[in-house]
């Protein structure tokens, strides 16, 4: 019965990336990076392969090109995080995110983002099109997008964080499409 | 975290105390007058102004210090400081380094047609890179250089090094010595923090320096505190969004410079925009910030302008120069009160070409940018920013609105099956009648569709087809908003284009007198406002949104986001029906096409800085020949060689030039090549070697032209020639022979061409040899031309505008004077504005000019007695400079002396003030 039970437990937790999730960070000098936190064994394979370390990483991000300006990509990202920028409910295996994490060519934005052009500093209406992104309820998601190129380009959108799971995202809004509306 | 901040103060005052001079060193101040300002254009200017918006980064710091728990405003202010602090120092550093060839210089001009050696790698690279993408090997190439740069090596090691990068040239690729005056050191940037603008300005202000103007000059500089300060003395800097400098290069030996001008700024621009991102020295510029700053779009926040008509960047007629000086709008006082008449802010604009249409001899030099109507430069600055950063938003809102909606209907709705769509909304037009609500409704929505579509693709009668074309070939808007497009913009073109085709096509086979009969009345408010502009010039305002939102009380919308349902929002709709969809496909390609003409205005899509010369109207107006700086001077010459020239002809024999009678009219040639064509022929009578000499000496400057041959009189004509009469000059004709750089929506429409046209235009008149002249000069004799000749020349040089006129005032020697005789005298009026000095006698100025070569400052008092010792005080140094004079007894006291009757020797500086000595 216990072993039925771990291996149930396990297979549950198997969709869970991390066991207490991602954070943002810049440190004294002023350097982006982010935490993911593993914290338990079950858990432990996302950070010991990251960083060798079974509970805790810390990853350096490095600032992306133009990121604090008024690029139109941006203003599109905060604008319409949520709408056209939306999780795709699916779930990224361990292995995905980690081999992504890897290649430290990342960028991360959350709603209380530096990079944020658009509106205050973590307002309501910013932190709920962010939280739109999750069914969890997570307070800050974290949105990964891709880094490009020497420069740092921001790239596509690729994961949010929320919480112990991270999700695939897609650029691609969901749109209803009612052909009966328009006809007299 | 305090330590850091604090150690930083210390440095930071630490470096201004060291940089900080007593006095403000002001290289000459040029005034022009329009035709000047034109010519200068084409010069690098050695004055210029950094401004610098930091609105971007102060918001980012304020987040960091949000995010980190830190004390926001404190963090914010320091932030500021350090940002405005890097950008200066960085670009003194490339300064030092371009001036000690530490740094080899990147040409401007990499044609063919450069006169100056192009290093080959550069060329190459720069010629494969296109302006507005990424061009990768630029910053690996710059990486390279910088590294040597960098690096311990001597100078001379350095440039033996920058062999390995590239095949630069020892004499073409650096700074020479030559390009200083004389004996002067290759000396740093002056940087001045600008207050308020003022008299040490003037030549922004008004062409001519008046003993008004001079005076004002004099007082400014002897209270410059409240006007400049320090470039590091952030506590003179009260505005905490913008900040603008000047930066001056003195000592240029002027032609010199014009040689490498151009390269300087370029290279420092190149340099600037990649070691702010990537130069090890930033990260103690910019500590603690500095890889955060790593992140700001650098060349959207700093600028580097001109200060007067000379340039930094080479005037060029294409869209790009043309939307980058369009930036001088939103400087002026009056831009929100004229916005909506902006070209710019317009729903279909023009194109940045449409104002030297319409405006083709403005206003230049009379403080055409409103300086004076703020407290202070920041004030100026800030309303410049403000207006700008509105119409960028406004710009970036229409751009993503124009994508998000092309991106949704293209990959849900194919053209056919909109069309289909289409098809079914207006299914029963043919049987609708009545004068129902409902009715009206779907009349007024057809006759809309096919109003507006015909507008934009009637294959004769839309004149904005050919403009909307552009988008097929322009790469300008992936530029700046690909990432949020899967498709490319040509792409969307086609869906917008087959589509609009289609719906042209059925609208034209409408029974449109069934459908729209006699009793319909359209309701005109509901085109969409891009029409209305056109249309009705605004006259009739759009209510097409509201009668969207009415629509959809009733109506689900075709397409929407799917957040809609449960929002409601209008926002989250795309479109209502497939008439509404296809408008707003039309609406979008028309908003791009809008970006694409100022695209370049709003977002920098270069790896350098932009430099636009807002304060010379007459850069693009001369380079796109909208304006001739050399005309009124060109035909003055032009008619005083006439007018002799017909007093030569009639003083010796009428019609001594013949053309023969094969000559085409229309064609273009120059006299020149009809001489060499032998369609040219002189009386036999005369030697020839006597009239091609006479011909030079009267048509010389004309000879060359390029114009077009008239004939008159000559089918009457019983000979087999034609006399010939003269050159004439029109005006403004249009011509095609313009160097065409096609990248932007307005190099290539039918207004481009336009604004290509030349303003010189000539013709080489021929007549029938039995015409009438003959006995007109016998009548009136070669007196008559040669008084017209010199009255017309003296008329001409009068005009106070459009020949080209330069005064050159050096404000130190304004202040000697000021301070010497406490006014400035008439009498020196005159000399000062050739740039020289005027002190009571030409020992005095000997003295001045001696002292001023042996050391910096501003002399404020000076004994010269007659022989003996004298003594002069400058403001550099608190103890007097001694020095013996002697003066010959032939001369006078007066100007009228020679110098060398004045000798000066002995010179002795203060031990104390010897860090002084140039």
């Amino acid at each position: 019965m216990k072993k039925i039970a771990i291996i149930i437990f396990s297979l549950m937790a198997s969709n869970a990336v991390l066991a207490s999730g991602i954070t943002t960070n810049w440190n004294d000098k002023y350097q982006k990076s982010i935490t993911l936190t593993c914290g338990e064994d079950n858990y432990s394979y996302t950070c010991s392969q990251v960083c060798g370390n079974e509970s805790k990483c810390e990853i350096e991000e490095k600032t992306c090109y133009n990121c604090l300006g008024s690029s139109v990509y941006l203003t599109h990202l905060f604008k319409q995080m949520g709408q056209t920028y939306r999780s795709t409910n699916e779930e990224t295996d361990a292995y995905g995110f980690v081999d992504f994490l890897l290649k430290n060519e990342f960028v991360t934005i959350t709603s209380k983002s530096v990079y944020n052009n658009v509106d205050r500093f973590n307002s309501s209406s910013l932190r709920a099109r962010f939280q739109s992104l999750c069914s969890n309820n997570t307070e800050y998601p974290v949105v990964f997008l891709e880094s490009v190129g020497k420069r740092h380009d921001l790239g596509k959108v690729r994961y949010v964080s929320c919480g112990e799971e991270v999700y695939r995202m897609t650029d691609d809004p969901d749109i209803d499409f009612n052909q009966k509306s328009e006809l007299y | 975290m305090k330590g850091i901040l604090f150690s930083l103060f210390v440095t930071m005052f630490l470096n201004s105390q060291a940089i900080a001079s007593d006095y403000v060193e002001l290289n000459s101040l040029r005034f022009t007058n329009r035709a000047q300002c034109a010519v200068d254009a084409n010069a690098p200017t050695n004055s210029a102004f950094i401004l610098i918006n930091n609105m971007d980064t102060a918001k980012a710091i304020y987040r960091l210090a949000k995010f980190r728990g830190e004390n926001s405003s404190e963090m914010t202010k320091m932030g500021i400081k350090v940002y405005r602090y890097s950008v200066i120092q960085l670009l003194s550093l490339i300064h030092r380094k371009l001036m000690n060839r530490e740094l080899p210089l990147l040409p401007h001009d990499t044609s063919s047609e450069s006169e100056l050696h192009v290093p080959s790698k550069y060329k190459a690279l720069m010629r494969s890179c296109r302006s507005d993408e990424y061009c990768e090997g630029l910053d690996d190439y710059i990486a390279n250089i910088w590294k040597i740069a960098s690096s311990k090596s001597s100078n001379a090691g350095k440039v033996v090094k920058y062999y390995t990068v590239d095949n630069y040239h020892s004499k073409d690729s650096y700074v020479q010595d030559k390009v200083f005056e004389k004996g002067m050191k290759r000396s740093g940037m002056n940087c001045h923090y600008l207050k308020k603008f003022s008299p040490l300005q003037a030549q922004l202000y008004g062409t001519k320096p008046t003993q008004e103007v001079l005076t004002k000059i004099a007082q400014a500089a002897l209270e410059s505190e409240e006007y400049l300060s320090s470039c590091e003395d952030f506590s003179q800097q009260k505005n905490l969004q913008v900040a603008a400098y000047q930066i001056e290069i003195p000592h240029l030996k002027e032609k010199k410079w014009n040689n490498k001008g151009f390269d300087y700024w370029n290279s420092l621009k190149l340099y600037f925009s990649w070691a702010f991102r990537n130069a090890p020295e930033m990260q103690e510029m910019a500590a603690p910030f500095a890889d955060l700053f790593r992140g700001v779009a650098v060349e959207d926040s700093v600028m580097i302008v001109p200060n007067g008509c000379k340039s930094i960047t080479t005037p060029k007629c294409d869209g790009n120069y043309l939307s980058q000086n369009a930036l001088r709008e939103f400087a002026k006082e009056d831009f929100k009160r004229k916005a909506l008449s902006l070209d710019v802010l317009s729903e279909v604009p023009d194109g940045p070409q449409s104002d030297l249409m319409n405006d083709p001899f403005t206003e230049v030099n009379t403080d055409i940018l409103d300086l004076a109507t703020e407290r202070s430069a920041e004030e100026w600055l800030n309303r410049f920013r403000k207006n700008f950063s509105g119409a960028r938003n406004i710009m970036k809102s229409k751009l993503i609105l124009a994508m998000s909606t092309l991106n949704v209907v293209t990959s849900k709705v194919s053209s056919e099956k909109m069309l289909d769509l289409l098809g079914q909304q207006f299914a029963e037009i043919d049987n609708l009648s009545g004068n129902s609500e409902e009715v009206l409704k779907v009349k007024n929505d057809l006759y809309y569709l096919c109003s507006e579509s015909t507008f934009v693709g009637h294959k004769e009668f839309s004149f904005l087809k050919g403009k909307l074309e552009i988008l097929r070939k322009t790469t300008l808007v992936d530029g700046i908003a690909g990432q949020l497009s899967k498709t490319k913009t040509a792409e969307l073109f086609s869906f917008y284009e087959k589509l609009i085709e289609k719906i042209t096509t059925s609208c034209g086979a409408l029974q449109q007198k069934k459908i729209w009969d006699d009793n319909f009345t359209l309701d005109r408010t509901g085109f969409f406002p891009w029409y209305m502009d056109k249309i009705y010039s605004n006259k009739v305002e759009s209510t097409a949104k509201d009668k969207m939102i009415a629509y959809l009380k009733n109506n689900s919308p075709l397409l929407s986001y799917s957040s809609y349902k449960t929002s409601k929002k209008f926002e989250d709709v795309i479109c209502t029906s497939a008439s509404d969809c296809s408008r707003k496909v039309i609406q979008s390609i028309i908003d791009l096409y809008a970006v694409s003409q100022y695209a370049s205005t709003f977002w920098s899509l270069e790896q350098k800085i932009k430099s636009p010369n807002i304060f010379n109207p007459y850069a693009e107006r001369t380079t796109c020949k909208v304006y001739d700086p050399w005309f009124k001077t060109k035909s003055m010459i032009f008619n005083l060689f006439m007018d002799m020239g017909q007093a030569a002809l009639s003083l010796t024999t009428p019609g001594a030039i013949f053309g023969r009678l094969d000559l085409e009219p229309g064609r273009v040639t120059s006299f020149r090549q009809l001489v060499s064509e032998g369609k040219i022929e002189y009386d036999v009578r005369m030697k020839p070697q006597k009239i091609r000499a006479g011909l030079v000496a009267d048509f010389g400057p004309l000879l060359g032209v390029p114009c077009t041959v008239s004939m008159t009189g000559s089918e009457y004509n019983p000979y087999n020639y034609v006399r010939f009469s003269g050159i004439s000059v029109g005006a403004c004709n249009s011509e095609a022979d313009h160097d065409l750089n096609v990248r932007t929506a307005s190099d290539m429409d039918d207004n481009a061409t336009n604004a290509h046209s030349e303003c010189l235009s000539c013709t080489l008149n021929f007549e029938s040899a039995a015409g009438a002249l003959t006995s007109v000069a016998s009548a009136t004799g070669p007196t008559f031309f040669l008084v017209r000749g010199l009255v017309r020349l003296y008329r001409a040089l009068k005009d106070p505008h459009n020949i080209p006129r330069n005064w050159n005032t050096n404000p130190n020697h304004v202040i000697e004077t000021y301070k010497r005789f406490g006014e400035i005298p008439k009498k020196c009026v005159r000399s000062l504005r050739k740039g020289k000095r005027c002190l009571a006698n030409s020992c005095e100025e000997r003295v001045a000019d001696k002292i001023t070569d042996l050391v910096s400052g501003q002399i404020l008092s000076l004994k010269v007695p007659r022989h003996g010792k004298g003594q002069v005080k400058v403001s550099t140094c608190s103890e007097p400079i001694k020095f013996s004079v002697y003066r010959s007894t032939t001369g006078n006291s007066g100007h009228s002396q020679n110098n060398r009757d004045c000798r000066v020797s002995k010179v002795k500086i203060p031990s104390s003030c010897q860090g002084i000595k140039r």
